[in-house]
């Protein structure tokens, strides 16, 4: 007996979303019945992923200090390394400590070279976004701390040294004179508004202008103690009823300031990065404690808090005593 | 005696092994009326991600959406659609099978009868064969995505440690101006305080997302088309960072994590898991288009061999030849990812993105569930080599419908996340989308404008990349031994090529001492202007006997259709039909005679199509096609009605609509490359010429050829019945016709307003692709 057995699939047809698959199977021949199957089927699109993802930032921007004490030519740098070339994937040896350092924008080298990269950094936790599992708490934007340095979290470097305390050579005495520069980068590149520091959506994207992706920069000088934290190191501070009447020095950084072609081509950027920076030059007024604080809130408003200590001591120097008077001075 | 006859086409990759990969005999594609089985097309969300996740720097997002409304056992309720992580889908749906649920197992007890009998003892066929186990994380896995990266300020850095093409504009560094300083990679002011631009290939610049705790890191290099971020180079912002060297092979071309595909670059996403950018503000896009086959299993028609041959008909009587399908997406806008190297395209989601799924928010599939006899069963891929492969496109949004589509959430015209929860896994990325009353404050102004700021995506119709292998670097034809064989096969197709475009005075598409060809940049606009705009100077004929006529056309047309005839250009059509072996795409796109053929047949495809209006207007504005043929079916009516019998009017209609549609239409769209394209052009876009092709859609089977090319009868509009004129019955042994049924043939074949066939994208891509022609 003949045998004819096919197999057709006919009707193929994919929409957007479906097939149709009739299947004509013929058996039988010469004199033999035939029986006529249909398979249908379709193919059917299902849709995986949900679509559009809005990834907002919460990554606290990056603050250190340059401190170059004038009265003797020595430099420290403070702050702590949290971005990514100190993060996971960095590699530095040989070249960070070489004669000519890479990094140098900011002496920021000085901070790469005392990270412990032999520890590797922290895992985070899904529920809370903080560190976990032990790991270094910094590098590669891991680190959400608001607090940096006095009352806050201390890190230790390779050699257990605080990122956050000064060489001890850099503490002074009154009237010592002193220049901060201030650095701060966020994890923001940068951020755009249109001619008129808005966002108009129809303006010519080609017409925007950039600003270092920052709302605001502090700097305070105040006597320890005369300082409260407590404004800075509330939730959601009120910058408008910043008091600033105890402090020292005060200089708040915002609105144009930010505006990139407003900083010098040689300042607007360092290590390849739109690090916003400025000098502060100071001479302390008094033979005591002080804090030196920046306060830095990025476009997305997540803020940073850095403090730190400098001590002044009394002045000390040549006693010059005048034994016809009796009388003494400190020069 | 038992004839089995196999000829196996695999179209739509896996897709077509999931029904039957053993004696599937001829496959032919014809449009169907089965269009209620919809799926749904489900929402878009806009998901924003918690501080903690955002944090933690990965979010899982692949879930399968689809409309369980009336899923028996599917646990879906009738008002309400379910996400559901595409993995536990799998699971459940094989789970089910596997305990005798026939709604989702793979294969029915009748696939197992006796009527199957012969091909299970040839090949048995396997039974619910996926195991959950084959879900995997694994990029190796069975399931495996891809998502979107909008912004990539931020994650651009720069090394020495390497270079990886990266010539890129950038301001010097003090180590580029002084040798003298090899570590010092700060930028170099000069003493007016400007900076350097050079374009020295000192660095490698790259693109850094670092690890997560279970994904990452990703690197890759910055693509040179890569505008926005080649922006940021030459503006100095990309760190100096040395990485781990473990990943600097990374860097090199084709090696990276990051792929490079329509504007914007893709990231893979392991088990659905995405590993955000430390860079901030970012805006992510995951939505792929995943099919799986449903079956309903065989179901008797009828039987006997009294409709043998009317059965027989219906399956075109002759061999179905081995054409590409008739898609309204072809095959090549599905891909796969496991079958490297494949050439891939995704879909690219046009301007109606805002409002896609509101015309069928919740399917209407449910229809057509259960409604048909016997179980219905899930299809999969079979088992071995080559792997399970869920084809899947991923959707490509342009520049304006991503914008459009957010502007209209914000706006209250789209119904976003309004039941989107997930109540299987409350602790679910999905359980956190955003909330309506939260979205003008997530999209504020500043943040959409940040993203505004992003260079338009590139979108270019007919866009081809390599997800898969990612590698453009080229080997040698000796790598391997089967693409060899393509090497050696298609060499002489390139040197006919190469002495066509010397002849006719066309640029050769790329320069032979530049390695790599850029296959994709055909620079077709010399053949495509001399083919549009040249003196039309030699004559063609078309047509045969009283139907000749004698077209003019441009010499260079003559040529190249004459090239065209080279048994080689059929075989490539052949071996380009996917899904094509991954040594053929390895030929194509990475030896360098692959690639000069790919570069020159785009050119020559791409300019072949620029002057088809051009010889349709030539031919057909000033001569009514249309009116022409009903003027011939008014002569065989005269003629034939005079007849004396039945039989002999029909054999006389028959023998004189043969010679019509013979010697003169199947004549010109055999003709067609020969005359420019006109016909196809003519019928699938003129008023007269579709209503022409309504016509010869009833009459394909009446061309003495009938060959696999000619497409006509599955243009024939769905509210005109086949049975208008059953050339079946019209045709010689002349049967059981009659009189009533010849005249309604003639009455509809004369009527000069006929139904033309539709302008719909479906018909209008077979006949001819919309836009194809305005390429410029």
């Amino acid at each position: 007996m003949k045998q004819l057995v096919l197999f057709l699939l006919s009707f193929l047809l994919l929409t957007e979303i479906s097939y149709a698959i009739p299947m004509m199977n013929i058996r039988g021949g010469g004199h033999e019945k035939y029986d006529f199957y249909k398979t249908e089927g379709w193919l059917q699109t299902d849709h995986s992923g949900s679509g559009f993802h809005l990834v907002r930032d919460f990554n606290r921007p990056n603050i250190w200090v340059r401190i170059f004490k004038v009265d003797t030519s020595t430099t420290d740098v403070i702050g702590l390394p949290n971005d990514l070339l100190a993060g996971s994937h960095a590699k530095w040896d040989g070249v960070i400590d070489s004669d000519v350092p890479a990094l140098r924008g900011g002496d920021y080298f000085r901070l790469i070279q005392r990270v412990a990269f032999s520890t590797s950094v922290a895992d985070l936790d899904p529920g809370s976004g903080a560190c976990t599992g032990g790991g270094r708490c910094y590098g590669d934007w891991v680190n959400n701390d608001l607090l940096w340095g006095v009352d806050g979290e201390d890190y230790q470097d390779k050699d257990s040294r605080s990122f956050f305390e000064v060489l001890e050579e850099i503490n002074g005495q009154k009237r010592t004179r002193y220049r901060f520069t201030i650095f701060v980068e966020d994890n923001l590149p940068f951020w755009f508004k249109d001619q008129n520091d808005g966002y108009d959506l129809s303006a010519d994207k080609t017409q925007a202008i950039l600003y270092y992706p920052l709302n605001r920069v502090i700097v305070r000088i105040t006597e320890s103690g005369n300082f409260d934290p407590s404004f800075d190191d509330a939730p959601s501070p009120d910058y408008n009823s910043y008091d600033s009447s105890g402090d020292e020095f005060f200089m708040e950084k915002k609105g144009i300031d930010l505006r990139v072609a407003s900083v010098p081509q040689e300042s607007r950027l360092k290590n390849g990065r739109l690090v916003y920076n400025f000098p502060v030059v100071h001479a302390f007024q008094k033979s005591t404690d002080y804090i030196i604080q920046v306060v830095a809130e990025d476009m997305e408003l997540n803020r940073r808090v850095m403090r730190f200590r400098l001590n002044m001591n009394p002045l000390g120097g040549l006693d010059i005593q005048d034994r016809s008077s009796g009388g003494r001075k400190l020069r | 005696m038992r004839f089995v006859i196999g000829i196996m086409l695999l179209l739509q990759g896996s897709a077509i092994f999931s029904c039957d990969a053993l004696y599937v005999t001829w496959q032919m594609f014809e449009l169907t009326d089965i269009r209620d089985y919809h799926s749904p097309s489900p929402l878009y969300s806009l998901m924003v991600p918690t501080e903690g996740q955002a944090r933690y720097r990965e979010i899982e997002d692949l879930f399968l959406q689809e409309d369980q409304t009336e899923y028996p056992d599917s646990g879906g309720s009738p008002t309400e659609r379910t996400d559901v992580p595409l993995e536990t889908y799998f699971e459940e749906k094989i789970a089910a099978g596997m305990s005798g649920n026939t709604m989702f197992r793979t294969y029915g007890d009748d696939a197992l009868s006796n009527d199957w009998g012969i091909r299970n003892k040839q090949n048995p066929m396997r039974d619910r064969s996926l195991q959950t186990e084959d879900i995997t994380t694994d990029p190796s896995g069975e399931i495996f995505s891809f998502y979107a990266l909008k912004l990539t300020a931020g994650l651009i850095y720069k090394t020495d440690q390497s270079q990886c093409e990266t010539p890129y504009q950038h301001p010097a560094t003090n180590m580029e101006m002084d040798a003298s300083t090899p570590d010092d990679h700060e930028v170099f002011i000069n003493e007016s305080g400007t900076l350097n631009p050079i374009s020295d290939d000192t660095y490698c610049f790259f693109l850094l997302i670092p690890k997560s705790k279970n994904l990452g890191p990703f690197l890759s290099r910055v693509h040179e088309l890569d505008l926005d971020s080649l922006e940021y180079i030459k503006l100095g912002f990309s760190p100096y960072l040395r990485i781990d060297p473990t990943l600097t092979d990374k860097l090199q071309r084709g090696n990276g994590d990051l792929i490079w595909a329509k504007g914007r670059y893709l990231l893979p996403s392991p088990g659905g898991k995405m590993l955000l950018p430390q860079n901030g503000l970012n805006q992510l896009f995951n939505r792929v288009a995943l099919w799986r086959f449903y079956h309903f299993d065989r179901h008797k028609l009828t039987h006997g061999n009294d409709v043998t041959t009317r059965v027989w008909n219906t399956l075109n009587r002759s061999l179905i030849p081995p054409v590409p399908a008739s898609l309204s997406l072809s095959p090549e806008d599905m891909f796969t990812v496991h079958s490297a190297p494949v050439v891939l395209r995704g879909l690219e989601v046009s301007e109606e993105l805002a409002t896609y799924y509101q015309n069928a928010p919740v399917g209407t599939k449910s229809s057509g569930w259960g409604s048909v006899v016997g179980p219905q069963y899930l299809a999969l891929p079979p088992e071995g080599d080559p792997r399970k492969q869920f084809p899947f496109a991923m959707h490509f949004p342009t520049g304006p419908s991503e914008r459009s589509f957010v502007e209209e959430a914000l706006g209250g015209s789209i119904p976003i996340n309004a039941n989107r929860n997930d109540p299987k896994d409350s602790g679910s990325y999905g359980d956190r989308a955003l909330p309506k009353a939260e979205l003008e404050t997530e999209f504020s102004d500043a943040r959409r404008f940040q993203f505004y700021m992003k260079t338009d995506y590139e979108m270019p119709v007919g866009d081809i990349f390599n997800l898969a292998a990612g590698d453009e670097s080229i080997i040698e034809c000796d790598a391997d031994p089967l693409v060899k064989g393509y090497c050696d096969k298609y060499g002489p197709l390139v040197t006919t090529l190469e002495t066509l475009f010397q002849e006719i005075g066309s640029a050769i598409p790329y320069d032979a001492s530049v390695s790599p060809i850029d296959f994709r940049d055909a620079q077709p606009q010399d053949l495509m202007y001399m083919l549009r705009d040249g003196a039309a100077s030699e004559s063609i004929t078309v047509g045969q006997g009283s139907q000749a006529q004698s077209w003019n056309v441009h010499p260079a047309l003559v040529k190249i259709t004459a090239a065209k005839a080279d048994p080689l250009f059929t075989e490539l059509g052949l071996d380009q039909t996917p899904p094509r072996p991954g040594e053929f795409n390895l030929f194509m796109n990475r030896t360098e005679i692959g690639r000069k053929l790919g570069s020159l047949s785009l050119k020559l495809e791409t300019s072949l199509a620029k002057d088809d209006k051009r010889y349709s207007d030539a031919y057909y504005s000033t001569f009514d096609e249309h009116l022409y043929f009903t003027s011939k079916v008014e002569d065989t009516e005269s003629t034939c009605l005079t007849q004396p019998s039945t039989p002999q009017r029909a054999n006389c209609m028959f023998t004189s609509m043969v010679t019509i549609v013979s010697d003169r239409y199947e004549a010109m769209e055999l003709a067609d490359s020969t005359s420019g394209g006109s016909f196809r052009y003519y019928t699938a876009n003129d008023p007269a010429g579709k209503k022409l092709m309504t016509k010869l859609a009833l009459l394909q089977d009446l061309a003495s050829g009938n060959p696999s090319s000619m497409r006509w009868k599955h243009m024939l509009p769905p509210d005109v019945p086949t049975t208008y004129c059953d050339t079946g019955k019209l045709s010689p042994p002349i049967g059981s016709v009659a009189d009533n049924e010849i005249q309604k043939c003639l009455n509809f074949l004369k009527e000069p307003n006929t139904v033309p066939v539709p302008a719909d994208e479906i018909f209008a891509s077979n006949r001819y692709p919309p836009g194809y022609e305005a390429i410029e």
